[in-house]
């Protein structure tokens, strides 16, 4: 099946170079399509990323108006979704949420990616005795739970944006770099690789020329499942009120904060509740997309 | 036809597979028989359908396959309408499975004796008791040395060899119809192998049951069958008993096969028959004769409208337009070597590599092993070994798995770090690390590697990898148009179109893949070229190609070769000096020609003898060794292959390591016994008893 | 395999050690004066002397690591900084207790429910069953334990306040009727985090025998479908899965915190949180090594128990 007669496709490496990118994107859809599960997951995460990005904008409110007259409202066609105790328009606080519960998990995501990929590459290429200590330096830092750490650290370093991501990009660097060590592990030994050895390239070229294509399936799985958990644990974080601090609106306060008053305003609790639940389904949904298209079948 | 009742008929067998919403027919119209006390071989190159056809043999069948049509018929009842509860009843009673790989077809979490027990039990419902010392029975009968331990021992225990004999215990521990042996010795190494053929013909015989061997490798079906089934794309091409269709065949298939397999015999000038092109996938056969767009003798007619699967006469069955005329001898094919290599320069005693004394040792303990102690789990893999090769000649290495001949070759090429030795190219000293090599070095000195699917980057296009290489090593700077044409020159040197350049590996062969390296390894005009068994995981029909691209290459660019193989036959063909190495040694070298004759070493000599000849009227000899290759972490003292060696002359051969005795024109001989003494032995075989199996 | 235990026990020393000193070093970082921040702004520099002195603040750091370290493995692990001083000891002790009382009955609760789940998946794969299992386990892997936690209690509410099911939950006396009012909807809570976990690990895992050469050989051997299934792939398919259930031990004893939380349920992870908002130290410090020590135990415990069912591993 590997074959191709002549002719067929053999225009398809001297296309320009946005041609080719836009026709990936293209056969991405169009493979994701195929499981619409995974679609649905995707076009959610596309959504909420345009909230985060244009939620302010268009949110009728800012997250700390406070609406006179219009304290406790159940949603309505004015407030979607309701105002709260001191009269603020929930809709307008999870707009503005958005950003935050994106931007810090998507930065820090991308961090932990961005250093486990390469400290994943360089021992998994080189093995050894710095593979060795890398390893069990990365296992010891492993073996707190996540939670733990995020506490302690959060407990002496003060609540902060920065904090939080400073925490995810040490909780989930470990974990990447572990993944990428794993995938480079299994092709080190390949013959293409030997061949760039033999022909004398520089580490940096076989690690980034030869080796990444190769894992970068690995490396967007992980990604996906990455970004995932990391909102997972700020949002938690937020509920347990070691989150960013008052007065900007954290989905995950809101929802601690809207506890209380449950009996009387009940969708305080259920809008940014039913917004992190629609955002991490969506990551995961997408990411179990991801996985399926590049047949990974890696960590579960 | 004759009376018997034959315990297997397949008649007008096809077989699709569903691929996404399309139902792709892979075995299409097949017919077959199987008499009692037969072994019917079931040849064919890979994708040829035939272990799907073994297995649908025995109504089994992948979950996205069905029988379309035609019927299997077991002492005459048909398998076809069966259902899967009811040929449970049939599995493992009257039809057995002999797997590939016995090493995954065992559960690693039982026992072998819970594993043979468990058939027992099923099938004849003995008690556990019982059961277990039936296991203990049948494994005395496939002659395993003290069964009762082994089977208490998990499968991973055990060596590939003894994992295979418990494989056949199992199968034949019911007393079944029909075995069917699917590439059973594939795995194992050549002296191993024929260590397990004779004990398999033997067994069938003996347990009177029929059997269907399958193999791609003819000569270990012209040892094993007394009838052939050749498959191509997933149909029949010829069926007959062995001796006709090896010495009389009548399909173009079969002819092309046969003439394709190198043989010790032909000289060096010599170019392999080959047959072009390759075999077609699932989706894309040809409507007309599937072998037509390969066949070198095609007609119209063979394009347009397929064969019927005639019979010839008794028992000899083909499919071909013009198995006639070819009978009649009206068309004669030409499968004798006709073409001869260009013109060499003939090799000159200068050297281009010469390498003293390397050793390289594995394993070094990890941090923890350090700190804790234990044992120091060396590996010694190459032991203070010398390889000479002279400009535009080539250089043969031989040897089993273990033997460290890979080791040598990637110590050569500085991919492993070599502990020990001196090396010079063109009469350069050379560094043993590559990064203590120059440019030049790494020039003069390129690597064409064993698999052929991971020598090339899957994310870069062919053209793009040869480009890579003649930018880095050439050694002038060149423009993007001269790297362009010398690309185009390239793939033209390897017999492929200048589109190539264009495509990713994942849309070439095996075969064209390997021609690509080789391409790569030309790139840079080397002056030696290490091929690390460079055909062993292609095709016969393919190998062909290959080794007559090497050839031609050598004669063009006067390039020096190294050539790793287990294959002592494809080595022959190009070699023109041969070392024989064994635990990490170099045992014997020489001549070609010098160490396939007497005097040899009792390894070589065992080698050769193991080699199973493609054609059955040849014995083979009956030299086997006994047990397995000793762990190279734990290397006897001595001679090293004295635990195995079936010429061992006494307490000398444990105690002393053997001197290197000269056998004239360079041919050494690394042994205890005096030349004239294993001249005398070796032309009058040890003893005649051809099937002695000793463990 | 001797061998391998101790080669395994050392490891766990050496994490210990290892977690230890990155614990300290974490609790050390905390901005300000610890003993201005316990007893407020007003106290005088006597009272902060003091404080500074009975607590040991005044030493070197590595004087006061070593102290620590010494006085948590004999047992003493020091008097927290909150008012009346209790000792740390018994208070995470009992927390403990409560932990591990949540734990066994989330284990009894996922374990089979999710083993279950994952081996019909991967037996039916690609029907309606597996792709309902697999968008469940998705979607509901992935919720925070507050969204599932919050949904159990008022989502469900009118069914389940019939039952009389209470929205806090307090530890149980020793009836099993009290043992499932109090605990089942934090158990069930941890379960929905688990479950897809198992279930995914479990679905892949048989799926992934299922392919191999062996399950061919046991069917071929006439056996009925179900020992190929049951005394075949199962045995090899649910070793990993055994694995990361004794992983997950680790996580339900020291990681509920915020299952812990959102119940008021008074476990190990509760007090952390309450310790760290007060900068509680030596509180704080207690928690992390016991948390630590059992995820450590249960990696252990995960490693011996793939060996001793692993021949492979077992026969080194």
């Amino acid at each position: 099946m590997s074959t191709l007669r002549p002719g067929v496709e053999s225009k398809r490496a001297s296309r320009p170079f946005y041609a080719r990118a836009l026709l990936a994107v293209v056969s991405f859809f169009r493979q994701l399509a195929r499981h619409p599960v995974s679609l649905v997951g995707t076009l959610l995460v596309i959504a909420f990323v345009l909230l985060a990005l244009f939620g302010p904008n268009i949110a009728p409110h800012r997250f700390d108006d406070l609406i006179r007259g219009a304290a406790r409202q159940s949603p309505s066609l004015e407030f979607p979704f309701g105002t709260d105790r001191l009269g603020r328009d929930i809709f307008s606080r999870v707009l503005w949420g958005a950003r935050e519960i994106i931007a810090i998990p998507g930065i820090a995501t991308a961090i932990s990616v961005f250093l486990g990929t390469c400290v994943g590459l360089f021992v998994g290429y080189n093995g050894g005795w710095i593979d060795e200590l890398i390893s069990r330096a990365l296992d010891s830092l492993l073996s707190i739970p996540a939670l733990v750490l995020a506490l302690v650290m959060l407990g002496t370093i003060g609540p902060s944006p920065v904090g939080i991501i400073i925490v995810i990009v040490l909780l989930y660097m470990p974990i990447v770099t572990r993944v990428i060590r794993s995938a480079t592990l299994n092709i080190r030994t390949s013959g293409f690789i030997e061949a760039a050895k033999l022909r004398g390239e520089s580490l940096p070229y076989i690690l980034f020329r030869e080796i990444l294509p190769s894992v970068l399936p690995a490396l967007t799985v992980e990604a996906a499942l990455r970004f995932s958990y990391a909102i997972f644990l700020t949002a938690s974080l937020g509920f347990l009120g070691l989150g960013v601090q008052p007065p900007s609106p954290d989905w995950g306060r809101m929802v601690s904060e809207a506890r209380a008053n449950y009996a009387r305003t009940p969708w305080e609790l259920w809008f940014p509740a039913g917004a992190i639940a629609l955002l991490v389904i969506g990551v995961n949904l997408m990411a179990d997309g991801l996985r399926r298209i590049f047949r990974y079948e890696g960590q579960v | 036809m004759n009376s018997t009742i034959p315990v297997i008929e397949v008649n007008n067998l096809s077989i699709d597979y569903q691929l996404g919403k399309r139902w792709l027919n892979a075995i299409r119209d097949v017919s077959l028989r199987i008499d009692p006390f037969e072994i019917h071989g079931l040849v064919g190159e890979s994708g040829s359908g035939k272990s799907t056809l073994a297995l649908a043999l025995m109504r089994y069948l992948a979950g996205n396959a069905r029988i379309s049509s035609g019927e299997i018929l077991l002492d005459g009842e048909n398998l076809v309408p069966k259902s899967e509860h009811e040929m449970r009843h049939i599995w493992g009673k009257k039809l057995s499975l002999v797997p590939q790989d016995p090493l995954a077809a065992l559960n690693p979490s039982y026992t072998i004796g819970e594993q043979i027990a468990e058939v027992t039990r099923l099938h004849e419902g003995l008690s556990k008791q019982q059961a277990f010392s039936r296991a203990v029975e049948l494994l005395a009968k496939v002659k395993i040395a003290d069964p009762e331990a082994v089977v208490r021992r998990y499968p991973h225990q055990l060596s590939g060899g003894m994992q295979q004999r418990v494989t056949i215990a199992m199968a034949l521990s019911t007393q079944p119809r029909l075995l069917v042996l699917d590439e059973p010795t594939t795995a194992l190494d050549v002296t191993t192998q024929a260590v397990i053929l004779d004990l398999f013909r033997d067994l069938i015989h003996d347990n009177k049951a029929a059997a269907l061997y399958v193999s791609h490798d003819l000569g270990a079906i012209a040892q094993m069958c007394d009838r052939v089934t050749v498959m191509y794309g997933g149909e029949v091409m010829a069926s007959a008993p062995v001796h006709p269709l090896y010495a009389a065949p009548l399909h173009p298939y079969t002819m092309g096969l046969l003439a394709s397999i190198p043989r010790p015999t032909e000289g060096v000038e010599t170019r392999l028959p080959t047959i072009d092109g390759v075999a077609p996938s699932l989706a894309e056969r040809p409507s007309g004769c599937v072998f037509a767009p390969r066949c070198p003798v095609a007609l119209p007619i063979c394009f347009d409208e397929k064969p019927p699967l005639e019979i010839i006469d008794t028992g000899r069955m083909g499919k071909c337009h013009r198995w006639r005329e070819i009978r009649s001898g009206e068309l004669v094919m030409q499968t004798a070597p006709l073409e001869k290599v260009a013109a060499s320069l003939p090799p000159d005693d200068n050297y281009v590599l010469m390498a003293g004394g390397v050793s390289k040792r594995f394993g070094s303990p990890s941090l923890f092993t350090r700190l804790v102690g234990g044992d120091s789990g060396y590996v010694q893999a190459v032991d203070d070994v010398s390889v000479r090769v002279r400009a535009r000649s080539t250089l043969g290495l031989v040897g089993e798995s273990g033997s460290g001949k890979t080791t040598l070759a990637r110590s050569i090429v500085a991919l492993e770090v070599a502990d020990d030795g001196q090396m010079t190219l063109l009469d350069m000293p050379i560094a043993n690390t590559l990064a203590g090599r120059s440019q030049v070095v790494l020039r003069e000195l390129q690597m064409v590697f064993q698999n052929p699917n991971d020598t090339l980057n899957p994310y870069q296009t062919v053209g793009e990898a040869l480009a890579r290489t003649i930018r880095r090593l050439s050694s002038r700077a060149m423009t993007q148009t001269e790297i362009r044409a010398k690309v185009n020159d390239l793939l033209d040197e390897v017999r492929l179109t200048a589109e190539y350049a264009d495509r990713y590996p994942a849309e070439l062969s095996g075969g064209e893949k390997q021609r690509v390296a080789i391409a790569r390894a030309f790139a840079t005009d080397p002056a030696l070229v290490i091929a690390d068994e460079p055909t062993s995981s292609l095709d016969v029909s393919v190998q062909a190609v290959v080794l007559n691209l090497l050839k031609d290459l050598r004669a063009r660019e006067g390039a020096s070769y190294i050539l790793i193989s287990h294959d002592l036959a494809a080595v022959s063909y190009l070699a023109d000096w041969i070392a024989v190495m064994y635990l990490g040694q170099i045992v014997e070298e020489g001549d070609t020609e010098d160490v396939y004759q007497a005097p040899s070493h009792p390894y070589t000599e065992a080698l050769l003898s193991a080699i199973p000849a493609p054609d059955p009227t040849v014995q083979r000899g009956n030299i086997r060794l006994e047990g397995d290759v000793p762990s190279p972490r734990n290397i006897p003292s001595g001679c090293r292959f004295h635990t195995r060696c079936p010429r061992k002359i006494g307490a000398i051969c444990e105690a002393q390591e053997p001197p290197w005795l000269d056998a004239g024109d360079g041919h050494r001989i690394r042994c205890h016994i005096p030349i004239d003494e294993l001249i005398a032995m070796q032309s009058t075989p040890p003893d005649s008893e051809r099937n002695e199996v000793s463990l | 395999m001797s061998r391998y235990i101790i080669r395994r026990l050392l490891l766990l020393a050496v994490t210990m050690l290892v977690t230890s000193l990155i614990i300290f070093g974490l609790t050390q970082v905390i901005p300000g004066d610890v003993a201005q921040l316990i007893l407020g702004r007003e106290a005088g520099e006597q009272a902060l002397a003091d404080f500074r002195a009975e607590f040991g603040l005044d030493d070197p750091l590595p004087v006061q690591y070593v102290n620590w370290l010494g006085g948590f493995v004999t047992g003493d692990w020091g008097r927290s900084f909150t008012s009346g001083n209790p000792a740390v000891r018994p208070l995470v002790m009992e927390r403990l207790g409560n932990s591990m009382r949540l734990a066994t009955m989330t284990l009894i609760i996922s374990v089979p429910v999710s083993i279950l789940l994952g081996v019909l998946a991967a037996l039916w794969e690609d029907s309606w069953l597996d792709n309902l299992i697999s968008v469940l386990s998705l979607s509901v892997v992935g919720l925070p334990e507050f969204v599932t936690g919050l949904l159990l209690i008022n989502g469900i509410a009118l069914g389940i306040k019939s039952l009389g099911l209470p929205a806090t939950s307090s530890v149980p006396d020793g009836t099993l009727e009290d043992w499932i009012r109090q605990l089942i909807l934090p158990s069930l809570t941890a379960t929905f985090v688990l479950l897809g976990y198992i279930a995914r690990l479990t679905r892949a895992g048989v799926l992934d025998e299922l392919k191999k050469p062996y399950v061919r050989t046991a069917t071929l051997k006439g056996l009925p479908y179900r020992a190929v299934i049951f005394k075949h792939v199962l045995r090899n398919a649910l070793l990993p899965t055994i694995t990361v259930i004794a992983l997950s031990v680790g996580w339900l004893i020291g990681g509920l915190v915020v299952i812990e939380n959102v119940y008021n349920y008074p476990g190990l992870g509760a007090l952390m949180v309450d310790a760290v908002k007060q900068k509680n130290l030596l509180m704080l410090q207690a928690i992390v090594m016991v948390t630590i020590f059992f995820f450590a135990l249960a990696n252990l415990v995960a490693d011996l128990l793939y060996a001793v069912l692993n021949p492979r591993i077992r026969l080194e």
